[in-house]
């Protein structure tokens, strides 16, 4: 009887399937239009969160290198307690813009659905990749969706 | 000697270590640290020249990439003083024999009768692997062992978690196998059999010639764990568990005898003719035991501080039901500073065969054992946890004081035994010195 | 027994209840539960057991998996 109960539980859970990463085609968010012809990489992130502080100097290290051929690189904080970001950005600042969505707004809109997301926005204004988490093994592929991107025409 | 209880737990305690203890998950962290070592230095003191324990466990954690991480634990323990042996006090001196090559030993008129013969060193250890499988799942799978001078422990455990409602929900579900094997000195002594004097002044080397039962016995544990954490809100979170155990094979302890007793003056009895001892019986425990646990722990997170309760209820088919309840609060002073109260509330009742005593005459039970950890006890626990945090790591001091009464079984207190603490209460004092850092 | 089964179908309709989602919440709102003193430390809790089994006769029967910030 017991094995019974703990097998149908266990099917049960299963039809509560992840529903996985819907970015929205063009984001309505004006800060978006300030950077006509420019790549964005959009990242939402936090001062707890640890793959997130990870990411950091990586995308210092992006925003230096493509900043010139139209990277735009805007981090996102999340934190709900202003003053753990400010902590943290205070030790190690970004040489990236950073931006505050402690609402969640922006993040909403974007379809945040792990901490850290990041969506990289095209020329044009629409998101053309999203990325869920940050893992160092992806570096070199995401670096080349950048590429890719900016080699575009505005 | 066992340093850890051979009631099919010892299996738990290495699983559980594994099991639930661990979480697969990475760790929060500021830089990119790869090591984790968390190390403690233990202090476990009995009162009334009982049991002392001390002991060294490290935890070596490598963080190979986001998804991929390698534990390893190792527990270094030392034993020392004396332990009930499951006789009771009586008004005359009572010698009981030592386990084959252990002294002989005298416990005095109206004392408790303490088994001295108990020093022991134990080295345990385990490694862990964990994984990411897909973006929403994590195995676990390890294997622990641990050896001690009579008691050889081997196992493997594994573990999945599956997360759901955009890591809202983990579901998990684990299990263990483990092989006991027990060699104590002197060989296993047939259950229900008397107590003999040792043969030959005592310097057996315990290869099991003598008393029967063969060299080595040998238990296997099945464990089976599965459960649910839910966030709740942003401040909390619930966790509930339901975990199943199954041991069979040799259960009992070898160490552990029954006073046999007239049933009118509650004084011992001769034992068999010739020996010199009075009439005591090895205990016998059944050869399977199957446990069921329910668990439930609700956490909360205030501002600055947090919190934790949680409930455990425990069945098994030995008759034993309990109930655990423990509640920490987490005072987080300062950036660097914290201080965690603790209590824990216990309750258990006895198991079927738990019999403080036997009487003369009576007919013999089919399992007996006056171990009282098996007795009907209730125990309570409080301390605290302080921790100090520097540029390198985390210092912590725990001290906590365990206090545990236990009842003797009903109508074991005829005659002279009426006078005496049958199962006298237990105190301990457990002092904890840690230090964890990442690099 | 009894007992038991009665734990046990409580903990399947509360676990019914709670993974109907009844309150998600957002990825971003994890802060306070990445907090440290939000998971159970590992190490005290395997010697907590270790101590506790060889004390009593119950053992073990908890797991934590899952909590903490959610991250990647």
């Amino acid at each position: 009887m017991r094995p019974t109960i703990l097998t149908a539980l266990l099917l049960s859970l299963s039809l509560f399937a992840d529903s996985g990463t819907a970015a929205p085609a063009t984001p309505d968010w004006p800060l978006l239009k300030s950077y006509p012809g420019k790549v964005v990489l959009v990242d939402f992130w936090a001062s707890w969160c640890g793959p997130c502080l990870r990411s950091f100097p990586w995308m210092n290290d992006l925003q230096q290198h493509y900043g010139g051929e139209g990277l735009v690189i805007v981090a996102v904080n999340m934190d709900q307690d202003r003053t753990l970001a400010d902590a943290f950005l205070s030790k190690l600042p970004p040489k990236f813009r950073v931006e505050f969505d402690a609402p969640g707004d922006i993040a909403r809109q974007f379809g945040v659905q792990v901490m850290p997301s990041s969506f990289l926005v095209d020329r044009h204004g629409r998101v053309r990749v999203a990325h869920a988490g940050f893992r160092d093994a992806q570096r070199a592929e995401r670096e080349q969706q950048i590429v890719q991107l900016l080699k575009e025409p505005p | 000697m066992q340093l850890k209880k051979p009631i099919g737990a010892t299996l738990a305690s290495a699983t559980c270590g594994l099991l639930g203890a661990l979480p697969a998950a990475p760790v929060a962290a500021q830089e990119a640290p790869n090591w984790e070592v968390d190390s403690s230095f233990l202090y476990y003191g009995e009162d009334a020249g009982r049991v002392m324990d001390g002991s060294l466990t490290t935890s070596i954690r490598r963080v190979l990439d986001e998804d991929r991480s390698f534990t390893l634990n190792l527990t270094l323990d030392a034993l020392t003083g004396a332990t009930p042996n499951g006789a009771v006090p009586a008004n005359s001196v009572q010698t009981f024999t030592g386990p084959s090559g252990a002294q002989d030993y005298r416990i005095a008129a109206g004392d408790p009768p303490l088994d001295p013969n108990f020093h022991d060193a134990r080295v345990a250890a385990a490694a862990s692997w964990q994984q990411a499988l897909g973006n929403s799942m994590r195995w676990t799978a390890g294997f622990s062992g641990s050896d001690e001078m009579d008691y050889l422990h081997l196992g493997v455990d594994g573990r999945l978690e599956r997360d759901f409602n955009r890591r809202n929900t983990t579901v998990f579900i684990g299990g263990a196998y483990g092989r006991d094997e027990v060699s104590p000195i002197g060989g296993a002594p047939i259950g229900l059999s008397p107590m003999l004097p040792s043969v030959g002044g005592g310097e057996g080397e315990g290869e099991g010639d003598e008393g029967g039962g063969g060299a080595g016995e040998t238990k296997n544990v099945i464990d089976g764990l599965v459960g649910v954490t839910q966030i709740l809100s942003r401040r909390a979170l619930v966790e509930l568990a339901f975990s199943y155990g199954k041991s069979n094979g040799y259960l009992t302890d070898p160490y552990k005898i029954l006073s046999v007793v007239d049933p009118v003056t509650g004084r011992p009895v001769p034992g068999p003719v010739g020996s010199g001892l009075n009439l005591y019986l090895h205990e016998l425990r059944p050869d399977t035991r199957t446990k069921q646990s329910v668990f439930a722990e609700f956490r909360y997170a205030l501002d600055r501080d947090s919190f934790a309760v949680s409930f455990r209820l425990m069945d098994d088919d030995w008759g034993v039901t309990s109930q655990t309840a423990e509640a920490r609060y987490r005072w987080n002073i300062s950036a660097d500073n914290y201080l965690e109260p603790h209590i824990r509330y216990y309750k258990q009742s006895a198991a079927d065969f738990y019999r403080t005593v036997l009487f003369a005459g009576a007919p013999l039970p089919q399992f007996a054992s006056a171990d009282y950890r098996l007795a009907d006890n209730e125990t309570y626990t409080a301390g605290f946890k302080f921790g100090h945090r520097t540029e390198r790591g985390e210092y912590s001091v725990r001290l906590e004081y365990y206090h545990q009464t236990a009842k003797p079984s009903p109508g074991s207190a005829v005659g002279d035994l009426a006078a005496f603490d049958l199962v006298p209460p237990l105190n301990a004092v457990i002092a904890q010195f840690g230090y964890k850092f990442k690099f | 027994m009894i007992l038991i089964r009665i734990g046990l179908l409580i903990l399947i309709v509360l676990a019914g209840f709670v993974l109907a989602g009844c309150a998600t919440v957002e990825p971003w709102q994890r802060d306070l539960h990445a907090r440290e003193d939000m998971r159970p430390n590992a190490q005290d809790m395997a010697i907590d057991d270790h101590i506790y089994f060889s004390k009593e006769a119950s053992s073990g029967g908890r797991g934590f998996a899952g909590g903490g910030c959610g991250c990647n």
